[in-house]
Parts: C-alpha cells; structure tokens; sequence
C-alpha cells in the first residue's frame, strides 16, 4: 500500500465520520415536544413512558454523549431497530449482498454495452449505424431509471407475470434464480447509464484517434478492427472511468433505492427507504454511515484500478 | 458569437422540437388553473366519486362500481382519464408538472445562488480559502445525491428548518427546493471553480490587478461575466438532474408534501393502481421522459453553442 492510497483511505473515513454526525444531527434533533404523542397501536404516551424512553435511549445527555452511544451501539451490532430488526448491523450486511448483486451486474452490463456501442459507433462513424446508435443513446439515457423501473415491473412482473412479483434469491443457492430475479432490476437501472456512456466512450475514442500512436499503428498496415480493439480502446476507456467510479460508488445510495422499493429486493436502497418512511431513526443514521463507507471504498477501489490501467494517473487524484 | 449563432441558425429538427415540447409543457403547466377552470371545469383536489360523463351520448361512472376509474376520453373532461378517487388525471398532471418545474427551476436557481460565490471565492483567492471550499464541495460531492436528498428532505418535512432568519414549515415546497438546491451545488462549483483558476491567469485579470481593482470588483465584474456561459450551460443540465431528483425524492415520499400532486408522487400513486388501470402509470411517466428528454437535447444543443471548446465535459452531464 502506497502513500497515496493510505492518504485516499483517511479521506474516506472523514467522510463516512461527516457522513454519520450529520445523519445523526439531522434526525436527532427533531422536536418530539407533542404531548399526546402516540405509542405503537395507538396506545397514547404518557409522562411515564416518556421518562422511560428518555432513560432508555439516554435522551436527556448532550448530544456529543448521545452521538457516540449510538455509533458505538450502530457498530458493536447492539443498536436495533424500532420494529423489524434486532440489529441495524446484521441488518445492514443480511442485505448488502442483494444491493452488491444490483450494483454489480448493472455495472457490467452499462458499462460492457456502452463501451460496444461505442465501438460500432466508431466503426461506423458518420454513416447509418453510428447515427441510430446515438440517437438511441441519447434516447435511452433520457429515460429516468424511475420510469424504467416503475414501468417493466409494472407491466412485465405484475400485470403480466413473465418475471418475479418480488423477492431475491442468493446467487450461492440458485444462480439461474439469482439472476432471472435481478434481470429486470438490472435493465432498469443500466439502460439510462449506458446510453451515456456510449456518448462517453464514443467522445473518449473520437479523441484517441487523432493520436500520433493510432496513425503509426494504422501506418505499420494494422487492420481497422485490431487498431479500435487493442490500441485505442485501452486508451479510451481510462478518462470514463472516474465517471464509472462515481456512478457505481453512488449507485448505494442513488439508483438502488428506488430500484429495489419497486421490484421488492430485500437489499440496503429498500431497507433505508422503509426506515426513513418509518422515521427509525438507528438504522438511519447507521445505513448513512455505512452507505457512505460503501460508497468511498468503492470509489478508492476504482481509482486505484484506474492508475493501473494507467500508469500516468496518481491514484491520489 | 458569430460561431454561437451560426450553430443556433442551423437547421436542427431534434433541437427545434425540443424547444417546442418544453415551451408547450411550461406553458400548459403554468395554465394549470385556467385549464382546470374553463376545460375540465373541476380542480386537482375535486373527487367525482359518484359521478357520471358522458362519452358519445352514453353516460358512464367516472368511477365504476367496482372501483374502477375511467380511462382517457378525449373530450373536455376526464381527457387522460381519472384517478380511484375519481379526480381529473390531467388537471392533476398540469398541477403536478407545475410543481415540479418551480422546484426544479428554484433549486437550479439556489444552486447558481450558493456555488457561484464559492466557486469565485476558492478559484481566485487560492490558498486557504480555496483548500477549506474544496474540501466542502469534495465532501458533499463524494455522497451520493438522492441519499443526501433523502435524508435531508426526510428530516426537514419532520420537523421543518429554522435557523436564524430562515424559516421554512415542514410543508413548504421549498423544502424540496432547498435540498435540491443544496445537493447540486459541488456538481456546479467544481467546474466554476477551475474556471476561474483559469481566468485568473488570464491577461484581462492581470490588468485588472495592476490598475488595482479591489478584488471584489475583479471578481464580480471581471470575472463572473466570462462564467456566464459556464453558468448557462450547468444551469441547465442541473434543471434536467433536478427534475429527475424531483420526481425520484416525491417517489420515495421525501418531496412534495402528499396532498399536492408532482410528477414523482402520480407514478408511485399510479404504481399501486397499474393492475385496474394503466393510463395512471403510463401518462405521468410518459410526461416525464418527453420533459426529460427534450430539457436533455436542448442542454446538449446549448453546450455545443456555448461550449464549443469542450470545457464542461460530457462527464458533468451526466445525469445522477
């Protein structure tokens, strides 16, 4: 491990740290001053069960106190959730799987379909294929994952039954199943990425290949599909990759929120959904901070991939 | 200017029917209540549960018996058809569309509002000022922004936001506006920002200097008009991120308070009630890919007018 990428690794705590004291301050400090307030089943609260909840959950510290009692409850699994979890911990990793399956296999797919796109747009370019494939392009990333989603579970899990209502299926147990329960989720969420990036990696390539290494290689009587192939797409997918890092990195606390409320996947995006619905706030505040731990070590994983591919680039950014 | 205008004349039929749909829908939008009072004769809110209208000289049940509503007419009433409460779709639409682009346009004016001074401030004093702004703008930016709105929108319709001299009840539609607002400010200060690094180079500034302009007059008034088209063109491809996030936050009930429809909150209502009737799903997500996808083109377009170096790259326009 470099400098660089132990530097990169303190940011990302730092952020995962800002990430929870503001989750934490946000929801915290909502007033719960309603003096019939309401306890589960509509039983009304009474000044005794205030001063039980008051002690329980150690309402009347200051919130420095308060904030470590609950990260040190979010982190040593002790913290549960109001209703439905007895640890927001186990909670959290009994669903990342799901969420890392929908993330996963939508990474692969838009970014395995754009960069192909991209290079039958370059093979083509100006004639009648490269035109159809932007257009498209340009089409199908104006198409919001919501709208996708919303509309192939409605119409192809529900109303037509082709594909399952809901539910997930661990790919260690069944793969055909892991995957025919993912099919639609993954569609809904590549479709509008891989549109941009086919504009991306096609913008990336056109740029490539005024380079002096293209002309020699195409000079030395290379053919057309071996320069594209082994000599400009190297090059050309290591500017998008930052961008892919983004994408996929936010993607846990982006995309797979409504994605996995919509086709029922039992993954973080829904759990975080329900709990704030639910305004529960431990697994809140734990989700943000795990969520952003997720999101940053995806994020340096990609960097350091990136100065791989490329040794010019200095994985510190 | 002369290329700008030589781009803008060409003839672009995608762009050309872009700038129509968009003005269309802002226009329809902004007749909501005319529309609802002179055409359809009800309002957003209005139910005709036990009503009945008359389609080719039959009359029908708004709402059948079996708790069905009425699809699209085609005729002044009940146009898109209705909803399970027996409310007009397209008033609803108009309404819900209106919501959704003040939020949007408010947010992308709030992110202009905060990002440009922060961006001006960082690019051109350097040093500190500029390490403390970056490290902020990195920090919001390396999270993720539906999470970020979410949580925010969550807490904020909680319990409102009261700081100081702000004062915005839990729910107001600024608060979606202010948390959009707020989300995609490091998406427009980070380009801003290495623009002015850029500017600040440059020899108009260096003369600006040496004639000893106070540095807020070189800032405001030397700088910030080169940033214009910077500014134009972000500005309108965060108006395509926020009414995406718009309608993504009303989805997951962190938006637009329930009442009042937007776009977001008539898909996940037209979600639950896809099995009886479809037209509920299909004409707020059909709504939102047209607006969509012509704000997108028309963004593209306005980049390639106003960035023809390629400063803003295709990596800033991607929609998140």
């Amino acid at each position: 491990m470099s400098a660089s990428v132990i530097r990169r690794l303190g940011w990302a705590l730092i952020t995962a740290l800002v990430a929870s004291i503001v989750a934490f301050l946000l929801f915290w400090t909502i007033p719960n001053v309603d003096p019939e307030f309401q306890l589960g089943g509509g039983v009304r609260g009474t000044d005794e069960t205030r001063a039980e909840a008051v002690e329980e959950y150690g309402l009347d510290e200051s919130l420095p106190v308060q904030y470590v009692r609950v990260m040190t409850g979010i982190f040593d699994g002790s913290a549960s959730c109001f209703q439905g979890c007895d640890s927001v911990r186990s909670a959290f990793f009994d669903a990342l799987p799901v969420t890392l399956s929908l993330v996963a296999g939508a990474a692969v797919l838009s970014i395995g379909g754009g960069v192909f796109l991209a290079l039958v747009c370059v093979r083509f370019k100006g004639r009648w294929p490269d035109r159809v494939v932007s257009t498209a392009a340009t089409a199908a990333y104006s198409v919001p994952s919501l709208v996708l989603s919303a509309v192939l579970w409605a119409f192809l899990a529900q109303k037509w039954r082709i594909f399952p209502y809901e539910g997930y299926v661990p790919l260690t147990e069944d793969p055909a199943g892991w995957a025919w329960h993912l099919l639609l989720p993954w569609i809904a969420a590549a479709l509008p990425f891989m549109g941009a990036y086919t504009h991306i990696v096609r913008t990336s390539l056109l740029q490539v290949s005024e380079a002096d290494w293209v002309r020699t290689a195409r000079a030395k009587g290379l053919g057309e599909k071996t320069v594209l192939r082994s000599h400009m797409l190297r090059n050309a997918v290591v500017p998008p990759m930052n961008i892919w890092g983004l994408d996929f990195s936010h993607a846990f606390g982006g995309f797979a929120l409504y994605v996995e409320v919509i086709f029922g996947l039992p993954g973080i995006g829904a759990f975080m959904a329900s709990s704030l619905d639910a305004l529960d706030l431990a697994p809140i505040v734990g989700l943000a901070t795990f969520i952003a731990i997720v999101v940053v070590l995806v994020s340096v994983a990609i960097d350091i991939a990136a100065a791989r591919l490329d040794p010019r680039i200095d994985g510190t950014r | 200017m002369v290329r700008t205008r030589a781009r803008l004349q060409g003839r672009d039929v995608a762009g050309a029917l872009a700038g129509a749909v968009i003005t269309f829908c802002v226009l329809a939008c902004l007749a909501a209540p005319l529309y609802s009072s002179e055409v359809a004769g009800t309002s957003a809110s209005d139910n005709h549960l036990s009503e009945q209208v008359v389609i080719d000289g039959v009359p029908t049940d708004v709402v059948s018996l079996s708790g069905i509503p009425i699809g699209p007419t085609w005729q002044k009433e009940f146009l898109l058809g209705a909803d399970e409460n027996g409310r007009d779709l397209m008033v609803r639409l108009l309404y819900g569309g209106r919501t959704t682009f003040v939020i949007a346009i408010g947010a992308v004016i709030l992110t202009v509002a905060i990002a440009v001074p922060l961006a001006l401030v960082a690019g051109y004093f350097r040093g500190k000022a500029d390490s403390v702004i970056s490290r902020i703008l990195d920090q919001l930016w390396s999270f993720p922004a539906l999470l970020l709105g979410v949580l925010i929108g969550t807490a904020l319709t909680a319990r409102g936001f009261d700081v100081g001299p702000f004062k915005v009840s839990s729910s107001s539609a600024l608060v979606p506006i202010l948390v959009i607002g707020i989300v995609y400010v490091p998406y427009m200060a980070r380009p801003l920002r290495s623009h002015v690094l850029s500017l600040r180079g440059e020899a108009f500034a260096e003369a600006a200097r040496a004639a000893g302009f106070s540095n807020r007059r070189i800032m405001f008034s030397e700088l910030l008009p080169h940033l214009v088209p910077s500014m134009l063109v972000l500005g309108m491809l965060s108006l395509v991120n926020a009414v995406v996030l718009e309608s993504a936050l009303s989805f997951l009930g962190a938006g637009v308070d329930p009442p009042e429809p937007s776009v977001g909150s008539l898909i996940a209502a037209g979600l639950d009630t896809v099995l009886l009737s479809p037209h509920l799903l299909l004409v707020p997500c059909c709504a939102l890919v047209l607006v969509v996808l012509s704000l997108s083109v028309l963004a593209e377009r306005l980049r390639d007018a106003l960035d023809p170096r390629g400063r803003i790259s295709r990596s800033d326009a991607v929609i998140r």
